[in-house]
């Protein structure tokens, strides 16, 4: 088939080749292209994240306030900020939960919706570990974020991608190339090396162990969500996908924050400032459209590019998130100095991170059609 | 047949009977799932992809839908594919088959 015949008769978007080969050649790299553009979405949307997620925590009549009533009903400060970031996880998980589900009316797919949350056994069930495994993920960061600092929390955040990446082989026995391997550990290396004016600069913390445990619950829980999303990806659509490991999110939050709250922490004190003070409900909202989109491009990569491949691309979110907190919030907030031993890491870590990215976007997509190991595909 | 469950999953049972060109699965199934739009038609098509990925079925053969007259009547030139349950597609429907809630045996 040539293509200058396909132009003829009224082809559109026809790739720059001449024979059917060719073309099937260019329709697998196609795919593969979106997969890496959806993933590098994801980093994007998950570096904005940052910028509301810090934000909410400066609007003194929600999360300052809700500590200081915890601290008056005798609570303690690593108490106190330990529940505050769970008003904050429920608060995330709601919204997002909402947003998403516009998403998918938007797109005509609550039908389908319905159909995978009715298949409990079959496909639910998968989502039901990764909306558990999210929350503990989201509630790591920022236990990590408060307790030792914010560079460090995205750091061990970056982590998941190696512990995604060893899951998806061993559990999904998905096709990971050395190029990839290599890739993951230069991208893990750069984003080390991205905070390390800011770790090793200073960190001042109040309890440095929670602040570890959150870090590597960021690390494995996110890494083990990927590959139970993979899993539940293989039988069902990515936006109903998300949709239902929020939901399922949001129902383990509400159980929490409602034991607590019959325990008599008073975590749902300034709840209703919300939605009575429009700052307040702006950064909440920012923060559910930028998680809830940086989930969307994050699963959407997933069927098409692979779970490590995926995460290692969405592990470009550090260095995103650099740039987005530099821009909001200045540069010694965002790195913890203008000086140079915090500039230069940081200008280094983007260079190495951009340069993994590099590696696994110009990886060859023609042995990737599948993702599977040849071996799995060969049945009993 | 299995009835009311996710698309994958009876996308993996057409396509256990014979192997289906993506044209074909899309008039299986459109009616059935009430995706007759050309947005629906994509669905099921974007669907077929990633069952591949997953490496349930793969993909067999290909050719150019040169006037549209198959799949895409606006867009001409589209590529058309053809695919296979893969033995780990059959497995995986097998165990599906079990789990799901309403299945009848045809």
């Amino acid at each position: 088939m040539d293509v200058n015949e396909i132009k003829n008769n009224g082809g559109s978007k026809v790739a720059d080749t001449s024979s059917l080969d060719d073309f099937i050649k260019a329709n697998h790299k196609k795919k593969f292209r979106f997969g890496i553009i959806a993933a590098l979405l994801c980093a994007v949307y998950w570096g904005v994240w940052y910028v509301p997620g810090y934000a909410v925590w400066e609007m003194p009549d929600f999360l300052p306030a809700a500590m200081v009533n915890m601290e008056n009903a005798g609570y303690g400060s690593d108490v106190t900020y330990t529940m505050a970031c769970i008003l904050l996880c429920l608060v995330n998980a709601i919204i997002d939960t909402l947003i998403l589900f516009i998403w998918n009316g938007a797109l005509g797919k609550i039908g389908e919706l319905k159909r995978t949350f009715v298949e409990f056994k079959a496909a639910n069930i998968y989502f039901v570990y990764a909306g558990i495994c999210g929350a503990g993920a989201v509630f790591g960061t920022y236990v990590a974020a408060q307790f030792l600092n914010p560079g460090f929390a995205a750091v061990a955040g970056v982590l998941y991608a190696l512990v995604g990446t060893i899951m998806s082989v061993l559990y999904l026995h998905q096709k990971v190339t050395k190029r990839g391997y290599i890739a993951v550990v230069i991208m893990i290396v750069g984003a080390f090396v991205l905070f390390a004016g800011t770790i090793f600069g200073g960190a001042e913390s109040s309890n440095m162990t929670l602040g570890i445990i959150g870090g590597a619950m960021c690390a494995i829980c996110w890494g083990l969500e990927g590959t139970f999303a993979g899993k539940a990806l293989d039988y069902c659509e990515p936006d109903c996908g998300i949709q239902l490991r929020f939901f399922w999110e949001t129902v383990l939050w509400i159980i929490v924050c409602v034991v607590l709250a019959i325990s008599g922490v008073p975590i749902f004190s300034t709840m209703a400032s919300i939605v009575t003070d429009p700052y307040i409900l702006l950064v909440v909202i920012l923060l559910g459209f930028s998680f809830a989109w940086c989930y969307v491009t994050w699963y959407k990569s997933f069927p098409f590019i692979g779970v490590a491949r995926g995460q290692a691309i969405g592990s470009l979110y550090a260095a995103c998130s650099i740039v987005f907190m530099v821009l909001f919030f200045g540069v010694d907030n965002a790195i913890g100095g203008h000086d140079m031993a915090h500039v230069l890491p940081t200008i280094g870590g983007l260079i190495i991170c951009l340069f993994g990215s590099y590696l696994i976007a110009t990886e060859d997509a023609e042995g990737l059609v599948s993702l599977k190991d040849d071996s799995v595909m060969g049945g009993e | 047949m299995i009835v009311g469950a996710p698309l994958k999953f009876r996308i993996m049972e057409v396509l256990e009977k014979r192997p289906m060109w993506n044209y074909e699965i899309v008039d299986a199934l459109k009616d059935e799932y009430h995706l007759n739009s050309s947005i629906g038609r994509d669905n099921i098509n974007y669907d077929c992809i990633e069952a591949v990925s997953a490496g349930f079925c793969k993909e067999i053969g290909w050719e150019i839908d040169v006037d549209g007259s198959k799949f895409d009547s606006k867009h001409p030139g589209r590529l058309l594919t053809k695919y296979e349950l893969t033995p780990y597609g059959k497995k995986t429907l097998n165990e599906l088959k079990a789990k799901v809630r309403h299945y009848t045996p045809d």
